[in-house]
Formats: C-alpha cells, structure tokens, sequence
C-alpha cells in the first residue's frame, strides 16, 4: 500500500481506538496479516477492544484473534508509514527511497517534466539523476511555497501544469473532486508553524478551521502532491504528519549570528605546501628527480623517501582537512612547475625528470616568510580561473611543445575551485566570488578561533553571493566541482557557498598557514583561525608576520654531539632542521642529527651557514655550542662551486708555437699555458686550421678527436 | 589527548632510551630514581640519554627496586604520557626477575622455580637442561655446584635470570682493615660513596651482598671501594686487574692504605708468580698460554687458595676465558669495579650472571660537583699543513694521507705554546708514530716511553712523574694501550685514531684524578686542518661530548705563534 491510497478518514476516525492500544498491542496488531492468527494474549487483553471495534475477531473457541477486513486495512496503513524511517533519517536519500517506492521512474519523470523548465528537462549534464534531482526539490521549503502559490491558480492543479495522460494515476493534473485545495493550503500553513510533524491523532482537535470531512483528502492531496508526508513515531508506534522533516527544520532554524570564539585543544599551524615544495625542490637541486612517462609523477621509491621528509602533519588535521598524504608530493610537485621554480624536462618517452630552475634556486636562498610571501603574491596577483586540463596521451603525434601544453595547467589561481554559472560572465562571477570570500574571512579577527560549522553557516545564511550570482533566473544552470544543477535550490546554494567557503580553508587558506586548524577543546569540533599571513593573502593586510612562532622556538637543543633534540614536538621546527640534518626520528626525542654530509647537502641546496645558524639559534632552547657552529661553518666554508664545460684545447709543441696560433685564433683563441690554447669558440676551429696552414702551422692527424 | 608537563625532565621514547633534560628544576630527582634501573648511555650538555634494558631492570629488581616504582619513577618525572608499551615490557622483564632462585640445602644446591609452567618450560631448555641433575618436586631441581655459573649464564639467555642465594664460601680468614694514617704519613678515610659502596656490596655478609658491580668514574678511587670490600669480608683475596703496573698500583696502595704487610700480598704476572692471601694478578697472565691450543695454565690461581673474595678491576675489560672459569667460582664473594658497564663484546650479561648485578653506580657529575674528580676541558687545535707538504698529501695513497697529517711538523710549536701555558703541570704529550714522538720528546728535551721501554725503566720515570721529577713525560700510543699511564693534568695527543671508547675513556681517566689547586684537568689534541686526521678528530669529539665533557675548537693560520 503507499500513503496515498491510504483512507485517511477512515484511518483517523480509527485513531482514538490505536491510542488505547498498548505498545505491545500496537506491535501485535501491526504484525499481523491477512489471514493470519495470533494468540488472542499477545494484545494483553485488549483483544476485546480491538474485536469491539472490527479490528480482530476472534476463532478457534476464543483462544485466537485474526484480522477483520477494516483492521486489515488499518494495520496495512500503519504498516506503509513504517516503512521509511522519516522522523529518524531525513536526509535526500531516505526522501529517494520514499519517492521510489511511492512512484514509478516514469512517474518520477513526469513529474519531473511537469516541475522543471523545458530546458532542465533535457539536462544531460546534470549531476544529479531525475528522481535524486526531484528528492532535493521536494526537500526544499521553496517546493512548498510553489506549492501554496500554485494551489492559489484558478487551475487548482499544484505543481503540475497540465492533465496527463490517465495511467499516470497519481500524478494527475487537476485534484480530485474531494479535495478542498484551500483545506489543503490551511493544513500545510499550519503545519508550517509547526517545528516538527503533529501526531495525527491531535490534528482534528488542533485546528478548528479544518473540517473532519475535508481532512482525509487534503491529507491525500498534499501526499500525491509530496508537500505532506506521513511517518511513524517509532518508540510509541504513533503515526505522525507534517512537512518534510527537514523543511520544518529549516522554517524553525536559529537565525544565525556571527560565531563566537572558541578554544582550540589541538592546533595546526603551518605552510604545508611551502613547506612540501621545498622538500621536494632541496631533492631536486641535489640531482633532478625523474618522472614516470605515463602521469609525470615521481616514481614511488622517490616519493616513499620524500614522504619522510615532509613537514608531519597529525592525523587529525590529514582528516578533517581531508588531504590525504598520497596526494602532497602531486601538489607539491604540481605548484612547484606552475610558479615555474621546478620545469619537466626531457624527452616523452626517455628522461623525464623535474629539474629546480634558475627562479627555484633563487626561491630556495630565501627566508621561510619570504618563500611564503612569494607563493602568496602568486595568488593576490591572480585572476584567472583554472583552466582544467584535456590530455591526449595516447596520440604520439605531439612533440613535446605541444605535449608540455596540454599538461600546462597555467598559473594557480587565487580560488581553488571555479563556479559557472550559465549565461553570466565567468569573469565577473570570479570577481563576485573573490569579493565574497575575503569579506568572510576578512570578517573574522586575526587568530581568534571560531567554530567552522557555525562560521560556514553563518556565511551561507547571511552573506551568499550564490542566489545573486544566480539573478533569481530560473533558467539558470549552477556548476561547481561537485555538482551540477538546473534551479539549483535555496538549500542546494547554501550549501554550495558552504562548500565553497570550506574549500578556500582547505585548500588554500591552512595549507598555506593563512589560517590556523583546530579541534574546540569543548565539543571536539573543527575550528580555525586566520592568521596575519592569511589577511596577506586577502589582501587585507600589506606584510604580515612570520617566524616559525613561539610553537618552534625554544623547542629543540642542539646538542654538542650534534644531536637536536626535540623537547616538544614541533612540525615547522622539524622541516626546517630537516633541511640541514640528518632525520633519526619523529615527534619528541632525538630527530636529527647534523653531519658532514647533511650540511655538504644544504649547502648544494643554497642554503649558507648562516642561514642554519641562525635557524638553529632561532629555535634552540639554549646556544648553540660553539664546537657544533664552528664544524657547520668549517663545512659550508669547504664548499665551492665550479662550472665544467666542454672545451677545445690546443696543445702547441712550444711556447712560440702556442703565440703564434694565439694570433692567428686573435680574440677566439686563449692561452692556458705556455703551450695549451683554448678555442673560446669551438664553431671557428675550421678557420683557424685554415689560417694556421697558411702559415705552417699544421694539424697532428694521428692525434685523436681532431 | 596527550599530557604535557614542561617542568619536567625525561622525555621516555618508544625503544626504551629516556633522554633526560638537565637544566630541568628536578633534572636530579629524576636522574637518582632513574640511574637506579637505566644505564646511561651518553651525557652530552643539556640531554642525558639513558637505557632502559632488560639487565638494568634486572639490576634494580636485585637492588630491591619494585616495578611500581619503577613504572612511577618514569610517570612522575616524564614530560609525556610513557609509551603504553614500555611500561608494559618493564613489568614483563622485571617479572621474570626472582622467578628463579639458587638456593642451598643439606645436600647441596637447588633451582627453584616459581610455578609449575616455568618449571617446566626450564626444564626443557635446551641450554639449562643439561645442567639440572634431577627433579626433586614439580617446581625444585637439583643443581651441581660446579654449574652454578653456567647455569646462571644460561637462564640470563633465556631471560629468566636467577636470583642467587646459594649463599658463599667464607674463605681463608684474614684480618685486613683500613688505616687511618697511611703508611706515608697521611691521613685517610673514605669518602662517603666509597663508604656506600662497600657497605652495599657487603650487605652486612648475607647472601644478597657479596656479589656484583660497583660502577664509579675513571678518578672516583675504585682501588680505594675494593680495598673496604677486602676490609668488611676480611678474608684472603685475589685481585685480577689490567697491566702489571695495575698490579703495584695496587700493591703500593694496599700496603700504603691497609694493615697488611708486605709478606702478606703478592704479585702475579709474567715476572713474578707470588701467591698470598692477597694476590693481585693481571688478566693477560691468567689468559697466557704456550700455543693456541694449549692450556690457560695460570688459572689455576683461583683454586690455589681458598679466597674469600675476587676483585675484577675494570670488568668490562674481562677476557672470555676468565668469564668460564668465573662460572665456577660462584660460591666465593665476586667483586667487579668499573666506569662502564657497555662492554665492546656485548657480554654484559655475563657479567650480570656471573660477577652479579650492578650494586651502586654514582654519577659522574656528582663526583665532578663534589669536587671528587677533576674537570675537563677538551681543546682541539687545528693547524694548517705546511705548504710544503700540501702537494705531498694531496697526491699521498689513502692510507698514507693519515701518516702525513699526523706527522705535521708545525705541531711541535704548538706543544712547546701549550707547555708554556701550563708550567709545572704534569703532562703527557701522546701520539701514535713512534718516530714522531721520539722527535718531539727529543726536540723538548723530555724523557719518553714506548711499547719496547724495559719494566724497570718505566716503573722508574712514572715515580719521577709522580713525584715531580720529571714534568713531561711523551708516550707512544702503543705503550698507552698496554701499559696503564700514570696520573696527570695536561694530555696533549700530537697523532691517534679514535680508539675504542674504553681506550678513550681510559685516557681521559688519567687526568681525571683530583687536582690540588683548581682541580682542573686539560685534554689537547692537535689536528691537521682539512685532512682525514681531521675526519677522526671529529668521531672523538662525538664521544668526549657524549661523555659529557667540554669540547673547544681553536684554529691557528700560517704563521701563528
């Protein structure tokens, strides 16, 4: 049976007789069916009731009770209210499963061509299928409001615009003759005040406007028409109508203020991608890194040594900040060639590999606020949105010019994630988007905690640039990197701009320690906050502060054995030593030590001594002990850099021989020695065996390489 | 949610090291409870590092130290939550600890275990039983007493270590006490860890003392604690030590320190073989033999007399064929002395089988602090390779850049500059080429000693140096390693490999003795600059920094004084 064939009058003159029932009898009742028997005991002696109400009569001398038809059709009614859950689970996909189980697809597709647009009907690209689609308008108060200003038509026909063909039995164009529409309007104005479903039973008696006779087909009504919905108090088996949960809800929610702060009991704080693209930039300065031909990412055993080196982050933060460790080294790597301080080089097909530019050097000798700074200008200077990539990687017709573009993913853009929105400028919906996001988190006080649930309610409620991005256009067409949507509802924006907000944190703001990332000490709750770097990123502050924060300094010893102990644990201290030091461990104790080889690299990675000094100084809980200075300096103090390049040298027999091909060669040729010369240019040693011939001076062509 | 108490010390990691924070406020509450049951292993600056073992478990459990204690200990003193796991290993390893004991009865000796499962579980061993000669009920076997060595030995492997109160022989009595006056005229007492130490040790002659290792720094006076163990057991006694100048060392202090006469102590080595109730012997002599194959005929030395107590001076020095014939001597008192318990072979277990748990062990800095033993300071100076000799390093065969740099000649200026900074200190100038250190000691006019200089002649110039007769004294690497050196305030080491760590830190020991005056002892060692002598240089700094002593670097340039 579905709800809507349910006899509502019927079934609420039976009522007052199912509330006498107890909860025990009510189960019993439920239970049985057709023609079934039960002992009369399990009603617990209000079998007599039920039989003096034509619910059971009794067989088989007295001893057990079956169902008479009419307590058949009520206990079938009850049982059809069961069978979804509403009250507990009043999400999309339980209101999915009710309209399946409640209508046919085609049904569901009629109905859905009757409810949309012409346009939406044909939405190929949507992201959502039609009954999923017709599940999230249904949940949506503005489903009901178009219910009650088309029920307001001359028409009377609801939603429904048009009389369909008749084997669409329930989704009839025009309400049946029993049906008062504006009983049916006053019902779900009051249940509108109401902040959850009534018990059925209270609906008679609560409204005195709401005549008995017009009850049951408005009830019915309002179910075809998916405004009304019945469902089942399960504790106390007691049969409920209202709206949608969920519309109650929304109808009866807190207006929203602005979150109040909070105190974190975990904190992350830290520039997760500086700080990873300057791991994998240290390896590459030390020797190019290759990449797999298919995907041009690093081949695993580079990324499992890499993965060692990288800033740790807890895993509460890899949780809710959903960034999983697999893909750190792809963005690393990724930002490292968009901000053009790492390029691919190679040939497809042989030596692909990631190789640090002459910018990257550059990048690697600076400060950490400043190789922040410079990642965070990147973004403050950008407008554009990203450009998503097409590859074709099987035609090897492409040579890698045009290869290289196609993997091109151009600048990183200031937002992380782009929204279209059908017939409106993709530039200025950027711009509109832009403006919005710095005015959230502008809103917010520097390093004051607020919850993030709170904060992105807030904002989607308040300030939601969605709806007037969308221009109240029916027409319009909504995308964003999860869904796509055709009159996208109030809800769906608000949780669009949620969404959006959230990934702005995610993947911009916490990553690159523009905020920080926390779990509310009370309820065990994310919560965040901007920092200095994060109001630069919005351009709301013109420098901000950096060191690595009281959370770094004074955590670590550096111990005259060249040990750094670490006495507190200290992510930005421990990517920062890790630079320079050998890794020996993670967290608390002995992480590092400082060697020969570890300083040798730093050193080809462009750090100097005084960097790590000062590094070291910055962070240490006590001086530095002047054996281990003195060693770092003496280390960086070996190191030279030399250039190697091919040459042409010209041995001579003897010094006057060695002049004479000087001045042949004039200025392209340069004495080493008394008898070697260099041909600074190689291309003119043609020319210059000419004109030595020409004064008898000739060339050795036993001699090899000639 | 972790706990976090910045106050505090320790921080104890997961492979059950504990580094220990030293300028903490209760860095020495938490140091004495946690020396008790944890060796330290390095003690650089600022963070101590200790071990917790299942050995030094097992030593606090002998030193009556509940795991409660233990456990607590770690909790009051750490800075995070303790590892869930070593707390557990710690009750896991203290609990097999008593499970097992060696006791006597009438008729001889008898393993204990106790439950039946453990009983069993030994029984099958494969290495004990063999050593059990019959059952006498489900949890009591019987033990010959010859194997009561080994078969301690062999339960420390399985990791069920005996508790040993099979009790001891008393041995040859013989009346020894310490005198208040010295033999030269001096007055003398213990100080009051020395004191401790024996009193420990002896336990009042029950058969929980009489066993095991007393550690104490190099310069704590360990020949002194051995001589009051001989004084409260009062019994004949045989002393093993490293070197026959160990040996009258040894001699010299007992007849100086204690009521024996001459006649009744004697020396056993490769020059003379005198056995009497007091013998002190040297460990090469009882592991001398004729071929390879032959017999250790000298260790037949412990069952010449009937000894009341053995005296193992510098224990971790104890050669393997000593340990077996140790194995039988488990009913005489067993003394061990040493800095260190980390012996390079790894047997540290057999020293806790068969000489017994670690009785006492007094932290360095304490002695340091209490002014007990001198402070050192540790000074490397670089100096560049004279050009004339850069070409020849440069192109020089791997092996024989090392000999070059060490032999830079512009190294003796330096020694003669240090000397003058400490006139009238007695200093010892060591390298390791002979050649060199004969050219130096010849240059500065000071007398030298090497591997090849003849017994009398050595035991002659140490009494000069001693006495002050003699200033400076140069010494060849080889002669350190054999032969003990005598006491001094300045080492200068002009060439020298990093040893091994008991030979660096036997060095070091030398001129760690007390001091009068400022009680301050100096280590130099000269360095090429930018040579492999330099890559060495730099693994003994690791250690004496390790070691907890203060490491300064100076570079001279071309041409400095």
């Amino acid at each position: 049976m579905k709800c809507f064939d349910i006899d509502w009058t019927d079934f609420i003159r039976r009522l007052p007789l199912w509330n006498q029932l107890s909860p025990r009898a009510r189960e019993a009742l439920v239970a049985l069916r057709g023609g079934q028997g039960a002992n009369a005991s399990v009603f617990q002696g209000q079998d007599r009731l039920l039989a003096e109400h034509d619910f059971v009569e009794h067989f088989a001398g007295g001893g057990r009770v079956r169902l008479t038809r009419a307590g058949a059709v009520f206990a079938t009614a009850i049982r059809a209210m069961i069978r979804h859950d509403i009250l507990a689970h009043h999400d999309a996909s339980t209101l999915l499963s009710y309209l399946l189980d409640h209508f046919s697809r085609q049904e569901l597709e009629a109905a859905y061509q009757e409810v949309c647009q012409p346009h939406v009907r044909y939405s190929y690209y949507s992201s959502r299928s039609i009954a999923h689609d017709l599940a999230h308008r249904v949940a949506s108060t503005q489903w009901v409001e178009q219910f009650l200003a088309a029920s307001a038509g001359k028409s009377g026909a609801g939603v429904f615009r048009r009389v369909l063909p008749s084997w669409l039995r329930n989704v009839e164009g025009a309400p049946r003759a029993d049906v008062d529409l504006d009983a049916v309007r006053r019902l779900v104005r009051h249940l509108m005040e109401l902040a959850e479903p009534l018990p059925l039973v209270e609906l008679p008696a609560r409204w005195n406007d709401l005549l008995p006779a017009a009850l049951g087909p408005a009830i019915r009504h309002g179910i075809e028409r998916l405004v009304l919905f019945p469902a089942m108090r399960l504790p106390d088996m007691t049969p409920m109508l209202g709206l949608w949960p969920g519309i109650h809800q929304r109808l009866h929610r807190p207006k929203p203020v602005a979150p109040p702060a909070v105190q974190p009991r975990e904190v992350f704080h830290g520039a997760l991608i500086v700080e990873d693209m300057t791991t994998v930039l240290v390896a590459a300065s030390g020797r190019p890194l290759r990449l797999r031909q298919n995907d041009f990412q690093l081949f695993a055993k580079a990324q499992s040594e890499l993965q060692e080196a990288l800033l740790p982050l807890p895993d509460w933060a890899a949780e809710t900040l959903e960034y999983s460790p697999d893909s750190r080294l792809p963005i690393a790597c990724d930002w490292l060639q968009r901000l053009k301080l790492a390029r691919r080089a190679g040939k497809h097909g042989k030596d692909l590999r990631l190789e640090m530019t002459a910018e990257g050097e550059a990048w690697l000798g600076q400060t950490a606020k400043r190789r922040l700074q410079i990642v965070l200008d990147a973004l403050r200077s950008r407008c554009a949105s990203p450009v998503l990539p097409t590859p074709y990687a099987d035609d090897d017709s492409y040579d890698d010019e045009e290869y290289e573009s196609y993997y091109d993913r151009g600048p990183i853009p200031f937002l992380p994630a782009s929204l279209h929105v059908s017939r409106r400028d993709p530039k200025e919906v950027e711009a509109v988007l832009r403006r919005e996001v710095v005015a959230a988190f502008g809103s917010l006080a520097e390093d004051r905690f607020v919850g993030l649930d709170e904060f992105l309610a807030w904002r989607a409620q308040e300030a939601n640039p969605l709806p007037g991005i969308m221009g109240g256009n029916a027409t319009r067409a909504y995308r964003d990197p999860y869904e796509m949507l055709h009159e996208p509802t109030i809800e769906a924006l608000e949780e669009g701009w949620a969404r959006f907000l959230k990934e702005m944190l995610r993947r911009r703001l916490v990553v690159l320690g523009a905020a920080r990332w926390g779990v509310d000490e009370k309820a065990g709750r994310v919560c965040f906050a901007i920092t200095g770097a994060g109001r630069y990123l919005l351009g709301l502050a013109e420098d901000f502060e950096y060191s690595l924060g009281a959370e770094a300094s004074g955590q670590l010893v550096v111990q005259p054995n060249f040990d750094v102990v670490f006495l507190a644990a200290s992510p930005l201290a421990e990517v920062s030593v890790a630079r320079f030091a050998e890794r020996k461990g993670r967290g608390v104790g002995t992480l590092f030590t400082i060697t020969k080889k570890s300083i040798l690299a730093a050193a080809g990675s462009g750090m100097t001594a005084a960097q790590v000094l000062d590094a070291l100084q910055n962070l240490s809980a006590k001086p530095v002990p002047p054996n281990v200075a003195r060693e770092i300096s003496g280390w960086f103090d070996q190191c030279r850099r030399i250039q190697i390049r091919p040459a042409v040298l010209i041995h001579c027999p003897d010094a006057d021989t060695a002049l004479r091909v000087v001045s042949a060669g004039r200025n392209r040729a340069k004495a080493l020695t008394d008898t070697v010369v260099e041909l600074t240019e190689p291309r003119s040693k043609s020319e210059l065996v000419r004109k030595l011939q020409a004064v008898g001076i000739f060339v050795d062509r036993t001699a090899a390489n000639v | 949610m972790t706990t976090i108490r910045p106050e505090n010390p320790l921080i104890v990691q997961g492979d059950h090291t504990v580094l220990v924070e030293v300028d903490s406020p209760r860095y020495e509450e938490a140091r004495d409870g946690l020396a008790r049951f944890a060796e330290l292993i390095k003690s650089p600056e600022h963070i101590h590092t200790y071990r917790i073992t299942p050995l030094s478990i097992w030593n606090a459990c002998a030193a009556g130290i509940g795991t409660d204690e233990i456990v607590r200990t770690l909790h009051e003193y750490s800075k995070y939550d303790v590892p869930a796991h070593v707390a557990v290993e710690i009750r896991e390893y203290a609990s097999r600890y008593g499970r097992i004991r060696l006791e006597r009865d009438a008729e001889g000796l008898v393993l204990s275990a106790a439950d039946l499962p453990l009983a069993e579980e030994v029984l099958r061993h494969k290495h004990v039983a063999p050593l059990l000669q019959g059952r006498l009920s489900p949890l009591r076997f019987r033990v010959d007493p010859a194997a009561r060595g080994r078969i301690k030995q062999a339960l420390v492997k399985v990791g069920f270590p005996a508790e040993d109160l099979a009790g001891y022989r008393e041995g040859e009595p013989l009346p020894i006490a310490l005198r208040a006056v010295t033999a030269a005229g001096l007055p003398f007492a213990l100080r009051h860890y020395q004191e401790d130490a024996a009193r420990v040790f002896y336990a009042g002659g029950s058969e929980r003392g009489g066993s095991g290792v007393i550690v104490l720094p190099c310069g704590a006076g360990k020949t002194i604690v051995g001589m009051a163990c001989m004084a409260a057991v009062q019994a004949s006694t045989l002393v093993l030590t490293t070197s026959v100048t160990a040996t009258r060392q040894w001699i010299a202090e007992l007849l100086d320190k204690t009521t024996l006469h001459a006649d009744q102590v004697g020396e056993y080595n490769g020059s003379a073989k005198d056995v009497r109730p007091v013998t002190v012997a040297t460990y090469h002599i009882m592991t001398w033999r004729a071929r390879h194959d032959a017999e250790f005929v000298h260790l037949r030395l412990f069952d010449e007399r009937n000894w009341g107590l053995i005296i193992y001076d510098e224990v971790h020095l104890l050669p393997a064929p000593v340990f077996q014939v140790t194995a039988g001597l488990q009913a005489r008192r067993r003394l061990g002395l040493t800095a260190t318990l980390v012996r390079e072979d790894g047997r540290e277990d057999d020293v806790f089988a068969l000489i017994g748990p670690k009785k006492v062990d007094v932290p360095w800095k304490v002695l340091e602090g209490e002014g007990w033993i001198a402070t050192a300071t540790c000074t490397e100076i670089r100096l560049p390779m004279p050009e004339s000799l850069r070409m020849t390093y440069a192109v020089a065969e791997a092996r024989d850049k090392f000999r070059i740099a060490s032999e830079n000649p512009d190294k003796l200026p330096v020694v003669r500059e240090i000397l003058k900074r400490h006139p009238g200190e007695p200093t010892l100038i060591i390298g390791m080429y002979v050649d060199q250190i004969k050219k130096i000691a010849a240059e500065l006019g000071v007398p030298v000693l090497t591997g090849t200089t003849a017994q009398r002649k050595r035991d002659a110039l140490y009494e000069d140096f001693k006495s002050g007769r003699v200033g400076v004294l140069a010494v060849s690497k080889i002669a350190n390693f054999a032969v003990d050196l005598p006491d001094a305030a300045v080492a200068i080491q002009v060439s020298g490999t990093f040893g091994s760590r008991q030979e660096e830190a036997q060095r070091l020991g030398r001129i760690l003795r007390p001091k009068p005056g400022a009680n301050q002892a100096h280590f130099y060692t000269l360095v090429s600059r930018d040579t492999v002598e330099q890559d060495f240089a730099l693994k003994r700094q690791l250690f004496l920094c390790e070691q907890g002593y203060s490491y300064e670097i100076r570079d001279i340039g071309q041409g400095d004084p």
